[in-house]
């Protein structure tokens, strides 16, 4: 069976449920390692020694893609990941609707326990206009994506997040879902130990299951995650509160902050740009250098960029663009990242990139010293399977 | 305590993901046929599970014996249940058939399309 979450916002279900989530990660997990090494395998024994002999070698993942749509393995693998995908949220929506009264009083104890001796705060805006790309479509396939609100005050898109994304990791992505957070956290911790952020926000934070970590891994700052879906931000309120962390929770487009020049140490993103147009993300960096004091850091963790990567391990990582819903991933991933940070006022000199072990499944010590060896981009950055490596880029203002 | 099955526990709940489907094979059906598998095997999975565990229940608490097991019948009333869930099991199963489809090529135009409009945009 699947984990459960480690909160007590977690919804077990019936044990027919559990056996069904149980069955989707583990179809995930097939299809992401065994039958992706098949496909690559394939592919580099099978189809490109003979377009070689052709001289018609596929320089780029969009030429891979384009021999790879007749392919009998790549259909069967991009059948089974569909469909896996799909299962990822029906496995979990029955059961939260089931036990929807009993989770709606749990998430009403984690918010008013503590709330005296709590500065954190949900703020919520509604006049804010979701942006089309997360409301024309249902972003990861995801039924009524994340905006969604059936009833005032409503949480469910949270609570169907945060269950669905433990079924889609199989176990890769840390307890609490927070491996990322943490991996991404701890580098900065480790790499630069004078840095002591005293402010830090966390944008398209969804559930903050990755907000959590930079409150863990920096205490004394007042941490807040930023997002545009008021039941994703509610929900994520409560989980950190039941978690005992004083996170602050805002409804913002990250495109426009209303924080004041200079005003803060960290913005961080993860798995966050690559759901926006290019004009966007140009706009969140310019955002991020206005906001940042002079010495603060902007960090995003996402997949690596196309042209760091061969041309097979390009099409692979651009599968989610053309069949997840995730319609802007390979048009940033095409960018030149370093220039998009140039143009949002970040010198060259000031940018870094790096790869990072996962943090949440290694003990401190090992993962501090790990992260002093600078490796390169791998097949396993950011593919999530046995092995991944994260990937994070960023620049000091 | 009365046990639900999971197909049963619909009700009005949004399962589907808007928007059309790709279609990986020549064929629509075979994508459509993929659906039913997989979620013909997750039944199976779960079904399996289950009585791998009741079953073993019974027979270390001597409750029943083996061949009690093969003889059983359900009542009239919760086969009528069983029914009823059979019948939302099968639109679970056989959700994609007939549904919209486009081609993996045409997706990707649609998507190249949408992106070039976005770089127009930008440039505007």
């Amino acid at each position: 069976m699947p984990a459960a979450l480690q909160h007590n916002l977690f919804v077990k279900g019936t044990r027919e449920q559990a056996a069904k989530q149980d069955f989707v990660s583990g179809l995930r997990a097939f299809v992401l390692n065994d039958m992706a090494q098949t496909m690559k395998s394939h592919y580099l024994h099978d189809l490109e020694p003979d377009l070689s002999q052709r001289q018609a070698t596929p320089q780029s993942g969009r030429d891979v893609h384009q021999v790879m749509k007749s392919d009998s393995v790549f259909k069967f693998y991009s059948s089974m990941r569909y469909n896996a995908q799909e299962m990822v949220w029906r496995s979990v929506l029955r059961p939260l609707h089931h036990g929807k009264r009993e989770l709606g009083n749990r998430i009403e104890a984690a918010v008013t326990s503590g709330r005296k001796e709590s500065d954190a705060r949900l703020e919520l805006d509604g006049n804010l206009q979701i942006p089309s790309n997360v409301a024309a479509l249902d972003v990861h396939l995801a039924p009524g994506s994340y905006h969604r609100e059936d009833a005032a005050a409503d949480w469910m898109a949270g609570a169907v997040y945060d269950h669905g994304l433990n079924i889609f990791s199989f176990g890769r992505m840390g307890e609490s879902l927070d491996d990322i957070g943490h991996s991404m956290a701890n580098y900065i911790r480790c790499k630069f130990p004078d840095f002591a952020p005293s402010t830090i926000i966390d944008l398209g934070c969804t559930i903050g299951h990755n907000t959590c970590a930079w409150k863990i891994t920096y205490p004394q700052a007042q941490v807040t995650g930023i997002d545009v879906a008021p039941a994703c931000l509610r929900y994520g309120y409560a989980r950190a509160k039941d978690k005992g962390l004083d996170v602050n929770f805002r409804q913002l487009n990250a495109t426009s902050l209303d924080y004041p020049d200079d005003s803060v140490d960290i913005v961080f993103s993860s798995m966050f740009l690559h759901e926006l147009p290019v004009a966007d993300i140009r706009k969140v960096m310019a955002e991020a250098h206005r906001v940042l004091r002079p010495g603060g850091l902007m960090l995003h963790m996402e997949l690596p960029p196309n042209d760091s990567v061969s041309p097979y391990d390009s099409f692979y990582l651009d599968w989610d663009a053309y069949y997840n819903n995730e319609p802007f991933y390979k048009a940033f991933r095409d960018q030149d990242f370093t220039g998009l940070r140039l143009q949002a006022g970040f010198s060259q000199d000031k940018q870094f990139e790096f790869i990072t072990p996962q943090y949440t499944y290694m003990q401190p010590d090992d993962y501090a010293k790990a992260v002093e060896v600078d490796v390169p981009v791998d097949e396993n950055t950011g593919r999530l399977a046995e092995g991944i490596q994260w990937y994070g880029f960023g620049a000091w203002k | 305590m009365k046990t639900k099955t999971d197909a049963a526990d619909q009700g009005d709940i949004q399962l589907d993901t808007r928007g059309r489907r790709p279609a990986f094979f020549e064929a629509a059906e075979v994508d459509a046929l993929m659906t039913a598998l997989l979620e013909t095997m997750s039944q199976l999975w779960a079904t399996r599970s289950q009585v791998r565990m009741l079953e073993q229940i019974l027979l270390d608490k001597a409750i029943v014996t083996a061949e009690e097991l093969e003889r059983f019948e359900l009542p009239e009333a919760q086969q009528e249940q069983d029914r009823q869930s059979m019948q939302a099991f099968f639109k679970d199963a056989f959700r994609a058939v007939g549904a919209e489809f486009q081609s993996v090529d045409n997706r990707q135009k649609e998507i190249d399309r949408f992106q070039a409009g976005k770089a127009a945009e930008e440039k505007h």
